[in-house]
């Protein structure tokens, strides 16, 4: 199967969706969209079992075929081409597999919805975006599906712009905002990464990313600072899409879409996009130290700002979204630390537990008629017991406790952050720390004690449909961390580094077994400690308000901060320049006015009537003869 | 047959000329304006023809032709107009006819 099936089948559903619409009706162009993804699943499968150590490389045509023919001294190549190596494998296997789950969720959990087809065609677009965008093989390329995701994540933000089920005109307006927030704020990021490309083109001559790979002994000899250069736009554009520090405050806002929208755009498609555009570049990051310990720094701070976030929210999706934030910055804090493969393995494990909460975090909104609040939640755990079980494994997950996916990738983040930068590790901890406590507050005030909402509600587990997606994610959060076992545990073998170690480099940290054994183990006891914390508070029932207060569930002010110095410095400038023109405006006015007034003094005169303009030549006459009269007399004298 | 003295002529013009400049300015309807300009032109003849004879020269009884030449033509075209507005207006009074103004 050629590569371009990948991105073409979603793009065909979403042609049939959107274009054909009413002639889906029911559910089933649901179906259609999920059986598309899963059909580039399976192309992505038979494409993962038949690759080599040569990536494969596919062109498809040429864009602007005159300016490809280096005539007149222009000569760019703007081939349309997909590349795979393990790198962009995994990412399609991750990002079709995880996509089609959420899309089979998603016929249950629209179904009713006024505008279910076009959710799937949405949806169906994202998908094939996020895949031209991991195979893309040259810069300008992935860009179009960088671009492509942040419209399909507008349309799919503000997918209920009037409200969900179109009855309440505020929150519609929310909604909207929401999505315009997002997109606004990946354009700054999308500013960033344009300037990458246009520095990478003057430089190099090419943005084909293989043969910028392969530029070796040129790349050596580029002077540093413009490589450095190179990586920081670079990092701009990642930061806008993964929403990290300072371009972060869309991301919990982006909670406004649909439950699954939320489950893909966090867990398996865009946000991970910034990573792996870092992950991509390598070539150039393993020459530029500095820009890459912006990009650790901005992991890590990032990181901890997620969790600090995290800690006293209320929404029980936007718990989740902090938590996103948070996991993102550890992946670039490994991405920035020349790990790439540990980020890339802790994406994919995260694209799994990640997705499991969100969707079983739909099920409980789902079965709670729209509740969000979790202080109205509680004791769940007895009417949804399938819903609880594969939630628990997801807070297990992302707690990092042992056998679970997210212990394997969160230790190795912890190991190389360790091995290179103490501060960096102790943050990482920290933030560990604060996941287990908050993902904790999460499953307790969810599923634990006595149930504080509306009497009138029963809820229940969802439906097959529901279900199945949960219980598929629950088992690959609980094996996904098998793929990578670390040498010294259990006899692993480094699978997943291994696999990835053919197409990006694998840098070794030496770290003697006995260390390694020791970090495992304060980051296990870390996360115990933190659930422990949790259920602590949860016994004295003090977990509804969480630590940190209003400075928590107000995202430490980073919100209000923008609005006050860049809004309010925006509004101000344009007041100003308001003033300005009004000035520049009224100053034309006055003089258009001052030289009307002696005109209209003469317009006056012509008064239109006969006996006026006889009476004037009269009176003008009498003062001519009256001169030449004076003049006589005087000449007489 | 004793001689008329110039000044008497010169006075009567002046004071024919007054009439005319006072119809002119006082009258409403075009006609009698009109009327009020001949005799303020027919002053200006007068003077002239006085002129002429006080000097014996015949020039300015030639342009006494001329003056009266124009006036006919005036006339002419003078209530020409003035029928034009009043089949369109259905008046002559000339502080009707103020569309002009600035």
């Amino acid at each position: 199967m050629a590569l371009y099936w990948l991105p073409l089948l979603p793009l065909i559903g979403f042609a049939l969706l959107i274009c054909g619409g009413k002639w889906f009706s029911g559910t089933s162009g649901g179906w259609l969209g999920s059986g598309l993804i899963g059909a580039a699943f399976v192309v992505a499968l038979i494409r993962f079992f038949g690759l080599s150590d040569v990536p494969a490389h596919e062109t498809l045509w040429t864009w602007l075929p005159n300016m490809a023919l280096g005539t007149a001294g222009i000569s760019a190549n703007l081939k349309i081409g997909f590349y795979l190596d393990q790198l962009s494998s995994v990412m399609t296997l991750v990002i079709t597999g995880v996509g089609f789950l959420i899309h089979v969720y998603s016929i249950s959990y629209m179904k009713g919805d006024a505008r279910f087809t076009r959710f799937f065609a949405f949806m169906n677009f994202f998908v094939a975006m996020m895949l031209i965008l991991v195979l893309a093989d040259s810069y300008p390329l992935m860009f179009v599906g960088w671009e492509g995701v942040g419209m399909a994540s507008y349309l799919l933000i503000g997918f209920w712009f009037a409200g969900h089920k179109d009855h309440n005109a505020a929150e519609g307006v929310n909604n909207s905002n929401a999505a315009r927030k997002a997109f606004i704020m990946n354009r700054i990021g999308d500013l960033g990464f344009m300037l990458g490309m246009f520095l990478i083109y003057k430089v190099f001559g090419t943005l084909v990313i293989p043969e910028l790979a392969a530029q070796g002994a040129t790349l050596l000899v580029t002077s540093r600072p413009l490589i450095e250069l190179i990586c920081l736009f670079l990092l701009v554009g990642a930061v806008g899409k993964s929403g990290q520090l300072p371009l972060t405050t869309w991301l919990p806002d982006a909670m406004a879409g649909p439950t699954p929208v939320s489950a893909l755009i966090h867990a398996a498609t865009m946000v991970t996009a910034g990573v792996y555009l870092i992950a991509r570049s390598n070539f150039f990051y393993d020459l530029a130290p500095g820009a890459s310990m912006w990009v650790a720094w901005a992991g890590g701070l990032t990181a901890l700002y997620g969790a600090l976030s995290a800690l006293n929210q209320t929404d029980i999706k936007k718990i989740l979204a902090y938590s996103t934030v948070s996991q993102l910055g550890y992946m670039f804090l490994a991405v920035g630390l020349h790990s790439y493969t540990a980020a890339i393995f802790h994406l994919v494990t995260h694209a799994f537990f990640k997705a499991l909460l969100f969707l079983a975090a739909g099920a409980v909104i789902h079965a709670l008629h729209e509740e969000q609040d979790v202080r109205k939640m509680g004791g769940l755990a007895k009417s949804m017991p399938f819903t609880h079980w594969v939630s628990a494994i997801g807070v297990l997950a992302i707690t990092g406790i042992p056998i679970f996916a997210g212990f394997f990738s969160k230790d190795g983040i912890l190991a190389s952050a360790f091995a290179q930068n103490t501060p960096l590790y102790l943050i990482g901890l920290f933030v560990a720390l604060l996941t287990a406590f908050y993902m904790g507050r999460w499953y307790f005030l969810v599923w634990r004690g006595t149930y504080r909402g509306d009497a009138q509600l029963h809820p229940h587990d969802g439906d097959a449909l529901l279900s199945a997606p949960l219980g598929v994610l629950a088992a690959l959060a609980t094996i996904g961390g098998f793929f990578n076992v670390p040498a010294f545990l259990f006899g692993g073998t480094h699978v997943l580094d291994n696999f990835l170690g053919r197409a990006i480099p694998v840098h070794e940290h030496e770290i003697p077994v006995s260390t390694e054994w020791l970090i495992t183990g304060i980051a296990v006891a870390t996360g115990l400690i933190g659930l422990g914390w949790a259920f602590y508070d949860h016994r004295r029932s003090a977990l509804q308000v969480g630590p940190l207060g209003q400075t928590s569930l107000q995202a430490l002010y980073l919100d209000r901060f923008y609005n006050a110095v860049i809004g309010g410095g925006s509004r101000v400038i344009s007041q100003g320049l308001d003033v300005m023109d009004n000035g520049v405006d009224g100053a034309m006015s006055g003089v258009a006015r001052n030289v009307g007034a002696p005109g209209w003094l003469v317009t006056v005169w012509q008064s239109g009537f006969v006996r006026v303009y006889a009476l004037s030549m009269l009176l003008g006459t009498a003062l001519i003869v009256g001169y030449w009269a004076l003049k006589a007399i005087g000449g007489g004298v | 047959m004793a001689e008329v003295p110039t000044a008497y002529y010169i006075a009567l013009s002046g004071i024919l000329f007054a009439l005319g400049m006072i119809g002119v300015l006082t009258r409403r309807t075009a006609v009698m304006v009109f009327l009020s300009v001949e005799l303020m032109l027919n002053a200006a003849n007068l003077s002239l023809v006085a002129f002429a004879r006080a000097w014996g020269d015949l020039v300015g009884q030639t342009a006494v032709f001329i003056v009266m030449t124009l006036a006919a033509a005036e006339v002419a075209i003078g209530l020409a107009i003035i029928v034009a507005i009043f089949r369109k207006r259905e008046t002559t009074n000339v502080d009707d006819l103020a569309s002009l103004k600035g």
